[in-house]
């Protein structure tokens, strides 16, 4: 295998290949900024341009888009709030808190550095697992799925802070939102209120942009002035600052990159999940989980750090079964057969050079695009100056522009902005958000691998307790209930103590 | 479950207040009545998360009235939550309302009149009427920012804005 | 007024309808080319590969463009290609039996009726198969009938073409079953057959034949005339041949009522386009087999289809 790996680099000697790579990780980068547009919609609008290329140098150019993508998304997620594809949006809950209080060159140089390491991390971890990569996919069936997912959703009581009704209303609420649409498992509609297009349930999407950007761009609307405060001129600085923080941090980044690594290795649920799962798990094992929000600098390494593990990670199901794990794999393997290349479980025998190159290609644009992005924070961040009516009509106008291009469907262009309104009206009334954005990515997961279990044990809830991976995943949700109430009740108890004192 | 209504008259803040979880126990309702429409197997999750939302929003009310069990279960639920205030407290209503609307009908036009035609009417009224920018600026802007999504979307990544409902 | 504008705009209709065909002829704009699934898988590349190719082979140079419009269960694809003109610009392709399913318990009555459409051509078709873990002590179907309990099959949400497949054909041969439904497409069904969620699955015999090949999936029942799989019976051979008239088909269509002059140039072009060897090679690659057939055939495939179907309304979930 690692000769193979030697010999794939040896892709990248020629010119022309280094230019593919640097041409994918500028595409991806420019379009990562499109709200809404994200890897998938990018990936299978170039593919045209690969057909006359040879195989080899187009999987350098999907591999460099592929893994610039995010960056794009969430240099906008931490400048503007506005998240360029679902992922990215777990970046905005401490990224843009970071910008407002002028910090965008930490959180900026922060991104930069955990998206690199996360993406070396994955790569690695790629390595190192492909040997046992059966195994990997076939150890997390159903009922692991629906332990991670609840894992996820422990974060809504405790990074609730003081508000835990409000957080439990928000959340359970969400999830009961995530059930509007086609039923997956009984078939039938539910919630529909007869409407053809909402039997395709909320898009994930359009609801993200309403949440994050347009409930902002509303804010904005409403105080004027600019989304940094004035007089923060630390951008320089602050850069290199984030880019130490990733270092400094580096259970976070080491424990994140896991996490994506397995969400992205294992098909069912779903790459949205892996960085909000390791946003979540980063505040259940932090001293202050009710700080996040805040804009804490870890709320910006775990999202990213996992994101592009998440990236490699999603070939292994790829490789070994010739399944994709994701829709951008999915396109990626429209790809490879245009290019004339059977996916399937035999592809990493027959093509292990090209899908190499591709996962060098990968790692590669992630650290090209890391550099970009910090070299270009300062124009880049000029844009956190300017005048919000500006900015205004500009994100609105895009975001409504990148919602219609994803399915071309007008009505996800109502659902962005009705989430919007509901996202204000939730900040406004003092309801945390990040429970029903939780409750959305994961709700239906959730659901449908519980009926998966209960179907594949005929009702028997002992499943959960057969199997080791299964084991381990409630011990953590277990920790991750208790420690929190724990440390809590340790604080508490100091409290009354220097109170006391 | 929490049983107890709240009592109006033990209410501690005034009725701005209970606005918001009054409006989420409506919406609970409203799905609560719509699952029993659904088959014996595919309501089985929504009413769980129903219930247990319907659980969370009374509790949500309880705690902000000044009953026994409001005052108790308060610093143990909910310490953090607020009164809140629709009006009054720095908040300017008249302008959140605004916005709020400048977005309704932006999406609204853009269903109706296509994004060509509502984008760049947005911008320049958004920036004339609203941000109160001398015209030749917001004209400018305007042109600016729909020149600009025209290029990127139709020109370079050949999707075809919509066009609205008014021209099929 | 209202009147008035009505007037003009068919005389403004007529008047272009009568002159541009003179002019140039048809087509003489960019064709829309409606994929009812996301991009990426198969079918998508399927239409892209097709696409590239009927644009050399229509008679004048025009882009045939791949749109995906997902969603609903097809419902949403095919009710924008029923209400499109029916100009010869906006074409679609469908897996049938998927939006017939919809059609044929009629509750909701879809707004579209597939009977209705302008069948230009098909695609081919796949076959299903029943296929075991490949380490299952299941060695055939009549082992699966002596497990004592009914069997378990993976599978996509009740009442999609494969949950409907699995339920159909497992109905026809005497095995009791239960379905674990929910996956959200055929790899994810297949990862879980290999995976033990359940005994087994059914899926198109393309996707089985991958699987069979590296010793993940034991394919135990050929639902075809005949066996494409050594030693496995097909549906003859194992006494109910109508097991074959379950089968996944893809069907090239346009809105109701399109001139027969422009059927006719889009069917030969889009026969062309899929025996050229180009797309032979792409859907090789793909591991599917193309049987290219004309419009009439199509059209024939669908009413099969439906009349097959129809017996087995039963299993499609009543919402």
């Amino acid at each position: 295998m690692y000769e193979t790996v030697v010999l794939s680099l040896q892709h990248f000697n020629s010119i022309q290949n280094l230019a593919f790579l640097l041409m994918g990780t500028l595409i991806g980068l420019v379009f990562g900024t499109v709200p809404g547009l994200g890897g998938a919609t990018t990936l299978a609008l170039v593919m045209p341009l690969t057909y006359g290329m040879d195989t080899t140098s187009a999987m350098i150019l999907a591999g460099g888009l592929m893994g610039s993508v995010a960056m794009g998304g969430s240099i906008t997620a931490v400048l503007i709030n506005t998240p360029g594809s679902a992922p990215s949006a777990a970046t905005c809950l401490d990224g843009y808190p970071m910008t407002q209080q002028g910090r965008a060159g930490v959180a900026i140089g922060a991104l930069a550095s955990s998206t690199s390491l996360g993406a070396l991390i994955g790569v690695f971890s790629l390595l190192a697992v492909l040997p046992v990569a059966r195994k990997l996919v076939m150890a997390f069936g159903p009922p692991e799925f629906f332990l991670l997912a609840v894992l996820g959703m422990t974060a809504i009581s405790i990074s609730a802070g003081g508000k835990l009704v409000r957080g439990m209303m928000v959340g359970t609420g969400g999830v009961v939102l995530s059930f509007i649409g086609y039923d997956a498992v009984n078939g039938g509609q539910r919630f529909t209120f007869g409407s053809e297009y909402l039997s395709e349930g909320i898009p994930l999407v359009p609801a993200m942009l309403g949440l994050f950007a347009v409930s902002e761009m509303i804010d904005l609307a409403v105080r004027g002035g600019a989304v940094a405060k004035l007089g923060s001129k630390t951008e320089f600085a602050g850069i290199w600052e984030g880019v130490c923080a990733s270092f400094k941090h580096w259970p976070v980044v080491l424990r994140s990159s896991l996490i994506g690594t397995i969400e992205g290795s294992i098909p069912g649920v779903g790459g949205t999940a892996a960085s909000f799962l390791a946003y979540s798990v980063t505040v259940q094992a932090d001293n202050h989980p009710e700080t996040f929000g805040t804009g804490r600098v870890e709320g910006v390494i775990a999202p990213e750090a996992a994101i592009n593990a998440k990236e490699a990670a999603c070939l292994i199901p790829t490789l070994t079964f010739g399944i994709p794990a994701g829709i951008e794999m999915a396109v990626f393997l429209g790809m490879l057969i245009l290019h004339g290349i059977e996916p399937g479980p035999m592809l990493l025998l027959n093509h292990s050079d090209t899908i190499y190159a591709l996962v060098i290609a990968l790692t590669l644009s992630c650290l090209i695009g890391a550099i970009v992005g910090m070299v270009c924070i300062k124009p880049l961040a000029l844009i956190t100056r300017i005048d919000v009516h500006i900015l205004v009509p500009l994100i609105l106008a895009v975001s409504a522009a990148g919602t219609y291009s994803i399915h071309q469907q007008p009505y996800d262009v109502l659902v962005t902005a009705a989430f919007g309104v509901f996202g204000y009206l939730l900040r406004r009334f003092e309801y945390p958000r990040l429970p029903l954005v939780l409750a959305l990515v994961l709700g239906p997961v959730a659901e449908r691998s519980f009926q998966q279990t209960m179907m594949i044990t005929d009702g028997s809830w002992r499943i959960f307790f057969d199997h080791t991976v299964s084991e381990v995943l409630m011990g953590v949700i277990a920790l991750a209930i208790v420690l929190p109430l724990w440390r809590g009740v340790q604080h508490r108890r100091l409290a009354t103590k220097g109170g006391a004192a | 479950m929490i049983e107890p209504e709240p009592n109006p008259d033990a209410a501690k803040g005034d009725w701005q207040d209970y606005v918001a979880p009054l409006v989420a126990l409506a919406l609970a309702l409203t799905f609560l009545a719509l699952s029993y429409q659904l088959g014996e197997t595919s309501r089985g999750m929504p009413l769980l998360f129903i219930y247990s939302n319907l659980a969370f929003v009374l509790l949500d009310i309880l705690v902000r009235t000044d009953c026994v069990l409001g005052r108790v279960l308060k610093p143990l639920v909910s310490p953090g939550g607020k009164p809140m205030r629709i009006f009054g407290a720095g908040h300017k209503v008249g302008r959140e309302c605004g916005a709020i609307a400048w977005i309704l009908s932006f999406s609204a036009a853009i269903l109706l009149l296509g994004m060509l035609i509502a984008i760049p009417m947005f911008a320049s009224l958004y920036m004339l009427l609203w941000a109160r920018f001398r015209p030749t600026k917001a004209l400018l802007g305007a042109a600016a920012i729909s020149a600009g999504i025209w290029l990127l979307f139709e020109g370079v990544l050949r999707v075809e804005l919509y066009r609205g409902m008014l021209f099929p | 007024m209202k009147r008035l504008i009505l007037v003009l705009t068919a005389v403004l209709c007529l008047l272009t309808v009568t002159t541009f065909p003179t002019l140039a002829g048809y087509p003489e704009r960019d064709i829309t080319f409606i994929i009812p699934h996301g991009p990426g898988g198969t079918f998508d590349t399927y239409v892209r590969a097709i696409s590239a190719a009927l644009e050399r082979y229509l008679p004048n140079k025009i882009n045939v463009v791949p749109t995906n419009m997902p969603g609903a269960n097809m419902t949403r694809a095919i009710t924008a290609a029923y209400r499109a003109k029916p100009d010869g610009y906006t074409i679609a392709i469908f897996d049938i039996p998927g939006g017939l399913l919809a059609q044929i318990v009629g509750n909701p009555r879809p707004s579209y009726d597939l009977s209705k459409f302008t069948w230009l051509a098909s695609i081919g078709s796949d076959q299903y198969g029943l296929a075991v873990n490949g380490s299952s002590a299941i060695k055939s179907v009549e082992d699966m009938k002596a497990l004592g309990r009914p069997v378990k099959l993976t599978t996509t949400g009740a009442g999609t073409s494969s949950y409907m497949a699995a339920k159909i054909a497992t109905d026809i041969m005497g095995i009791p079953s239960s379905i674990i439904s929910g996956y959200r497409g055929s790899s994810e069904y297949i990862i879980g057959a290999i995976r033990g969620d359940g005994d087994g699955t059914i899926a198109v015999l393309p996707m089985l034949h991958k699987y069979r090949k590296s010793g993940d999936l034991r394919t135990i029942a050929v639902l075809a005339p005949t066996s494409s799989v050594a030693g496995v019976p097909d549906a003859v051979r194992l006494g109910h041949p109508e097991l074959s008239l379950l089968a996944l088909h893809r069907l090239i269509g346009a809105p109701p009522g399109l001139p027969e002059n422009i059927r006719q140039i889009l069917e030969k072009a889009l026969l062309a386009a899929m025996k050229d060897p180009e797309t032979v090679r792409i859907m090789a690659a793909a591991g599917a087999e193309m049987q290219p057939e004309d419009g009439a055939r199509a059209a024939e495939i669908l009413k099969a289809s439906f009349d097959f179907f129809s017996r087995y309304r039963h299993y499609i979930p009543q919402p």
